[in-house]
């Protein structure tokens, strides 16, 4: 009895003694690094004649760089250069720490004109590809704009901004001493820049409408009174929208692009008001003696947050359009402005004064905490990436207007290359497709 | 001849005692193994501590609680330990046996007195004086084995004491490398943007004595790739990990580990 309990017993404990074993311990992962995460794009191999017009790995590269997310290889670092799958041995890449190999191929396409592009994404520590595809077109650049979304996607688990463009402002001095103002459209990495409006007055605020196409902006072209444009960003055709007596200012589209926020100011002090292209009304939304301008909309559509001086200083609120309920906003400082909601409603970004000196800060919607994301001076107008990763902002540099980028965490700063004369007034498009 | 039967007496009784000692030695073997079942509940309670404090410093707060609860904790905290304890292990299985045996060297006592009676009985038949030195003899070394048998309990019963302090320490030991593979993976575990707070991925890991990585499969996915994607990628980029160089403690707690990736620190 006695031994058989005890065999009993030891059979018991073997038997716990293995499930313990085969439960294991459990270890809670709660933190991590922030880093860039290292990445190599092997410049793609081009398989026509002569040399490849355009380095497609390059743009790829400097699209990824300019994220902060990635932490692209640099090329003379690498152990070697494949361009096929067979080529690949994941330790050359393992022993240099890159997590993520992208390869490709590019010919041209006989006759056509047109470009094909395959590639392949790697996981290097798990050895597979994660990833392949191609693309064909006229425009390589686009193509690798194309390729960057696709690889930052798959990486992130957020759509990539890269296909998008931008719209800005630039005023330069002519020889004659007369200002040219033009109105700029760039793809994102600020290439193939085409001026879409130029005038001898001042263009201000442009927009885009959610079809990514048409435009939205202030100029003085009229008679130098300020009027509301919208313009077909393709074919250069602009309307006037508005033209009242006073301000006309800070056009903003409903992200159904059905409706056009913007201020007036014909009845003696700036009011936003709402114009319904579909049936051609036009009501107000705002009435205070204070100024209220710079309106922005929600993406549900259904409230604006909005710049108002009516609590003594200029701070943000929102209103809510159908019952023009307003709500104070932002609370830190004595001076916000230029609010623009993020894409998933959770946060404003804003120009906010500190110290005397204007930064771009973000403003969690949720818990109101509020963190400033520049150290550059005089930052102004920041427009949010549709994909809510990156703000583009005018800030000075050398008694220049230029403008920078800054990720919507502040970990990372882009400055873009200015050409000649002054840069303001950045508008980031929507996507595209 | 009948000498001989003494002398056969003295041989089965001392047998007896040998086999009974010998089968008590081994069942205590296999019941050592309640010992480690006791490690596994400590790290249970080191588990869900865990998530609570975030920081860095965990492993000092750890070592704390542990300690205080046994004494040896200068001992077990340090590295060092790893070392020292394969050693003792050993000769714990063995030595724990013993403790219990001091019931059954009380059971074997009546045992040989029973025997000794007939002996006793056969003896006066054939030559008394001799026989009862004998038995006399015979007792006195029965009573110094007594004797050293109970030495030896007291002293098994001390290294009992020892063991337990052990069991704590290897208890305190699997925490300590529990929080260098936690640090470890923590170090370079880079997070895509779209990981939020609360996500949760459940990966488990099989390992080489060695710490090497085996296998790493996702048990319970966080329903985005990329996350789940950044968590293997983490995991493989550490490629091996500290572990006790003890085998049965490692084959116990550290063969296969479940790792909970679960983001308390981000902005969202």
């Amino acid at each position: 009895m006695g031994i058989l309990l005890r065999v009993i017993s030891c059979v018991g404990v073997l038997f716990y003694f293995s499930l313990t074993a085969h439960a294991g311990l459990v270890i809670e992962i709660t933190q991590g690094q922030d880093d860039a995460v290292p990445i190599a794009i092997v410049p793609f191999a081009w398989e026509g004649a002569g040399v490849a017009p355009e380095d497609v790995g390059g743009v790829i590269t400097s699209d990824l760089h300019r994220s902060g997310q990635f932490k692209p290889l640099g090329k003379e670092d690498m152990l070697s250069r494949p361009s096929t799958t067979d080529q690949v041995f994941f330790r050359d890449w393992r022993v240099i720490g890159v997590e993520y190999l992208l390869i490709g191929r590019l010919k041209p396409e006989a006759g056509t004109g047109r470009f094909l592009v395959e590639y392949e994404l790697f996981d290097v520590y798990q050895g597979k590809v994660i990833k392949q595809g191609d693309a064909s077109g006229n425009s390589l650049r686009t193509i690798a704009h194309y390729i960057s979304d696709d690889i930052y996607q798959t990486l992130t688990g957020i759509k990539g901004a890269f296909s998008t463009r931008l719209a800005y402002v630039t005023m330069e001095k002519m020889p004659d001493n007369k200002q040219r103002f033009r109105l700029y459209r760039a793809d994102s990495d600020g290439y193939n820049d085409r001026i879409i409006v130029e005038s001898p007055e001042p263009i201000l605020s442009p927009t885009w409408a959610p079809n990514g196409r048409h435009l939205a902006y202030v100029s003085f072209e009229d008679g130098r009174k300020p009027a509301i444009f919208v313009l077909d960003s393709n074919t250069g055709k602009s309307s006037k929208i508005t033209d009242y007596p006073g301000l006309n200012s800070a056009p903003s589209f409903s992200p159904d692009g059905e409706k056009l926020a913007f201020v007036l100011s014909k009845d003696g002090n700036p009011e936003i008001y709402i114009k319904d292209f579909k049936k051609g009304t036009m009501e107000q939304i705002t009435n205070h003696y204070a100024i209220d301008t710079e309106p922005s909309w929600f993406p549900d559509g259904k409230r604006l947050v909005f710049t108002s001086s009516r609590g003594g200083e200029p701070q943000l609120y929102e209103v809510e359009i159908s019952s023009k309920k307003v709500k104070r906003v932002s609370f830190e400082g004595d001076y916000n402005a230029r609010g623009t909601v993020t894409p998933d409603g959770r946060s404003v970004v804003m120009v906010h004064r500190q110290k005397g000196v204007f930064h771009i800060a973000v403003q969690n919607l949720e818990r109101g905490t509020l963190s400033v994301l520049t150290e550059t001076t005089l930052d102004e107008s920041p427009s949010v990436a549709p994909n809510g990763v990156m703000i583009i902002y005018a800030t000075q540099q050398r008694g220049q207007g230029v403008l920078a980028a800054v990720s919507m965490d502040g970990r990372v700063k882009v400055r873009l290359p200015s050409s000649t004369g002054h840069v303001r007034e950045p508008a980031w498009s929507p996507f595209l497709y | 001849m009948r000498g001989f039967d003494g002398w056969a007496a003295i041989f089965t009784i001392v047998l007896h005692v040998v086999i009974v000692i010998l089968l008590f030695l081994g069942w205590q073997s296999s019941s050592m193994q309640k010992l480690p079942v006791a490690v596994p509940q400590h790290i249970r309670a080191v588990v869900v501590e865990r998530p609570a404090p975030k920081p860095v410093v965990k492993p000092a707060p750890e070592k704390p609680k542990v300690t205080d609860k046994p004494k040896p904790k200068p001992e077990a905290k340090p590295k060092p330990k790893p070392e020292p304890k394969p050693e003792p292990k050993p000769k714990k299985p063995e030595p724990k046996p013993q403790p219990k045996k001091p019931e059954p060297v009380a059971k074997d006592k009546p045992k040989p007195k029973p025997k000794q009676e007939p002996v006793k009985k056969e003896k006066p038949k054939v030559v008394e004086p001799s026989f009862e030195d004998l038995l006399a003899s015979e007792e006195k070394e029965l009573s110094k084995r007594e004797d050293e048998l109970m030495e030896q309990a007291k002293r098994l019963e001390a290294q009992r004491e020892r063991e337990e302090a052990l069991a704590q320490s290897a208890a305190s030991e699997i925490q300590m490398y529990q929080s260098l593979i936690q640090q470890t993976i923590q170090r370079f575990w880079i997070r895509p943007p779209s990981a939020r707070n609360g996500m949760q991925v459940q990966i488990r890991i099989r390992m080489l004595p060695g710490g090497e990585v085996l296998e790493a499969n996702i048990k319970k996915s966080s329903g985005n790739e990329a996350f789940d994607r950044s968590a293997l990628t983490a995991i493989q980029k550490a490629g091996k990990f500290a572990v006790p160089s003890d085998p049965k403690l490692f084959n116990a707690n550290f063969r296969e580990v479940t790792l909970n990736f679960y983001p308390e620190d981000l902005k969202y």
